[in-house]
Parts: C-alpha cells; structure tokens; sequence
C-alpha cells in the first residue's frame, strides 16, 4: 500500500511538478521532513480518535492542496487519479480486518493514523525531489559520519536509490506475474517470489557496478 | 590510451572464465565478439576494476587498475546493457548531476556541463523528464549522456545495442562513431564493428581471434554462425 502511494508521488517527479508552486513546494526539504518525522510519531504515540480523526482530514486537505494540480490535467492524468484507489482499497482492507478482530472504535483509530501518515508522506514525496531528500539525510548523519560511525554520503545515496528503485520494482513485479500468468501459471507466492528476489538481486549488482563506475564512491 | 593485460586470469570456483591473457590495447576502436558466457563482459569490467583478476594485473595507461581504482575510473566511461540499471535518480539532469557530484563541485559549471552533453547528443529537451517516461533507446541515449558528461579518456560499451529498436540503434552508432575518445565495445552486432580498427573473439576463456575487423569478422561468421 505505501510502496503503491510512494510510486505514485515518485512517478510525479519531474523538475517541471517539482516547481508547481504549491506552499507546500516552498518549503525547504529539511523542514519538510522533520515535520514529516514528528508528525509520524505524534500520530504513533496517541490513540484518541479525537486528534487522528482531524489529523486524517487535515492530512487529506494538504494532499489534496497538492495534488489538484494532476488532478485537472485530463485525460493524461487519470492515471494519477487511480493510482489512489489501490492503497485505500487496501487501507480499507485492513482495517476491515482489525474491525472484525478488535471492534470498530479500534479499527477506525488504525485507519485514521495509516491514512493520515500515507496522505503526509504522499505530499512531502510528491513536493520533494529526491536529491533534495538526500541532502537533508547527509546533512543530517555528519556527526554520525565524523565519529566514523557511518558513512553518511553511502546512507543518503542508499536512501535516493531505495526511492527510485519502488517503480522499478514494482514494474518488475507486474512483469514477473504476467509471465507467470502466460505460462498458465497461477499467481502462487512461491513462483513470484523467487524470481522477483533472483531479479532484485541481480539488478542489485549490475547498479553497485553502475554507480562504482561512475566515480559513485568518494574514494574513502 | 593503452591498456595491458598481464597474464591476467580470472576464476570463479572451479570455472575458469579467462586464462592468461597477454594482450596490449591501444586501438582508437576495438571491438569484441564471442558467444554468451565466453567471458566477453569480465574482461571489460577487468578494465575498470569492476572485477579483480585472480592472477596477473590490468594496466590503463601505465597505472596499475587494482591500486588506482579511483582516478582509473575517472578516465573510464562504462556504458552498461540495461540503462535501467545504470540510471539512479528519477529525472535526467538529476542522474547526470550524480556522476559530476566529486569531480565538478560547482553546481553552475555542473549544469552548464550536463546541457552541453545532452546539447551534443541531441537530447536537450530530455533535461527535465522523469526516467521512467522515457523509451528505452531514450534511457540508453541518457545513459551514454551521463557517461559522456565525465569527459572520459576511454568509453567501454557492453553491448549498447542488444535493447535498442533499428532507429535509435543506428542513433547510438552515428553518435559512437564520431565520439573523439576511443571506444572498446562488446557486442553481437556485428555490422556494428565492421568499422572498427581491431575485433577479438572470446570463447573458452581465451582469446580466439584478434586483428582488424574486414579479416576477423568474416573468419567469425564462419566459425560461430
């Protein structure tokens, strides 16, 4: 659902979205993110419906500041549209299940937070291009980086290649099915699994060569 | 530009992939052929120190790869199969700006950089999209961009025709044959080299065949057709 969610905030980013102009663009990414990080962990820490309930609205109303952009450019972006309807299917999914489990004041308290942190997230991904999100996380990590605790350069450009690699991922993931689903196979988790994992490993390695050749490693 | 193999092997397990390989290249074009899993790949990656030989050494320009990783890299450009792989931010000009990140800390002069190279290959109005709306000859045109911005002493290509359809095939080569650098290339396309100064066969982990592609060519067509 999330990784869903994130693709389509990623597949939005080009420099052209990136400086639509929304307040929300404005922003520094630095700010963006560390209000993003207390925003998620106010909304893990509480379980009053009375603060997730506006929460989840206000969380809809920045998505949707955001958002309404795509969502007047015809045709071309119903994509877009649609690509919101799979990650609250499953969010309904879910929380239909803790319903039946836990009662309904539970279920309703899980789907506020969940719907909250993935329409947040959404609109600092979509607002947010990644080299901007890997310079806040360097940034961020140099202390770590001068007691040689980590290298934080190799953290951020982890983070920037994690983000860019769910589309393609999950663009493998459709690939592996189809031919699964043309050999007359039926989708058993076992025979998209393997596959999924030999190809995610192999692309693993040819990007590490990819990103060695290109001077990617600073050299220490 | 000249590279030296130095009895160089390189093994994995008990599989020998090259064996002993004593060669000097020096060619401003340089092809090689050979059939899948001959080894082909691994002694292009051996130039750049993507892999270490098991024995003997690989030397670019007098420098020894294993030792000088880092500045042998800088004058080596890799252009891979599958520009999937190779691209690792979403938008062009951001992928571009990664591979000058250490050697041009300027951002100004980096982008000025990034707009020539794409100015030269044509592909200025791709500065802003997002790869993942691109066609797969475009992804293999910026892939070579993001390459070619570096400004290497040498291009390798491993086999940067194989995804490509006729028109942007015939692109690339057109681009690839009026490039200053000299260019090693590893390919199936053989009309591709026909052009070239030297082709090399590979096949069991050694090499089969070598000198000027109008003897070499036709020698491979009739061994391995």
């Amino acid at each position: 659902m999330v990784s869903s969610a994130l693709r389509m905030s990623l597949l939005d980013q080009t420099p052209e979205t990136l400086t639509k102009g929304t307040w929300l663009h404005r922003w520094p990414a630095g700010l963006k993110l560390f209000s993003l990080f207390t925003l998620g962990t106010a909304l893990v820490l509480t379980d009053r419906l009375s603060i997730l309930g506006p929460a989840a609205i206000v969380a809809g109303l920045v998505c949707l500041s955001v958002h309404w952009a795509f969502f007047d450019q015809g045709p071309a972006s119903s994509s877009r549209s649609t690509a919101f309807v799979w990650p609250l299917v499953t969010l309904v999914v879910i929380v239909a299940y803790i319903g039946i489990v836990s009662g309904l004041e539970h279920a309703m308290v899980v789907f506020c937070r969940l719907l909250a942190l993935l329409l947040f997230a959404v609109s600092v991904m979509a607002t947010t291009s990644v080299t901007a999100m890997m310079a806040v996380v360097e940034k961020f990590l140099q202390p770590f980086d001068r007691w040689g605790w980590l290298r934080a350069d190799k953290v951020a450009l982890m983070f920037g290649v994690s983000l860019r690699l769910m589309p393609v991922l999950l663009e493998q993931w459709h690939e592996i099915r189809e031919a699964q689903a043309a050999r007359g196979h039926r989708a058993s988790p076992l025979a998209l699994l393997v596959p999924m994992l030999v190809r995610t490993l192999q692309r693993a390695n040819e990007m590490a060569d990819a990103i060695d050749a290109r001077g990617g490693s600073s050299g220490r | 530009m000249i590279i030296e193999f130095e009895a160089v092997s390189v093994e994995r397990g008990a599989r020998t992939i090259l064996r002993e390989l004593n060669i000097s290249l020096s060619e401003s074009r340089i092809g090689i052929v050979g059939p899948n899993g001959a080894g082909k790949s691994t002694l292009a990656r051996l130039i750049n120190g993507l892999i270490a030989p098991s024995a003997g050494r690989v030397l670019f320009n007098g420098l020894a790869v294993a030792d000088h990783l880092i500045a042998v890299r800088q004058q080596i450009g890799f252009l891979f199969q599958n520009p999937d792989n190779q691209i690792v931010f979403p938008v062009v000009q951001e992928d571009m700006a990664f591979g000058l990140k250490h050697s041009l800390p300027d951002k100004t002069l980096r982008a000025a950089r990034i707009q020539a190279t794409l100015a030269q290959l044509d592909i200025a109005d791709l500065s802003e999209r997002a790869v993942h709306t691109l066609s797969g000859g475009q992804k293999q045109l910026v892939a070579l961009a993001c390459v070619l911005c570096m400004q290497p002493d040498l291009l390798v290509l491993d086999e940067p025709t194989t995804q490509l359809d006729l028109r942007f095939r015939n692109r690339l080569l057109q681009i690839i044959g009026q490039l200053p650098q000299p260019v090693i290339a590893i390919s199936h396309d053989l009309a591709m080299l026909e052009t070239f100064d030297r082709v090399m066969v590979i096949d069991q982990a050694s090499i089969q065949a070598d000198g000027p592609a109008a003897e070499v060519l036709p020698w491979y067509r009739a061994h391995y057709a």
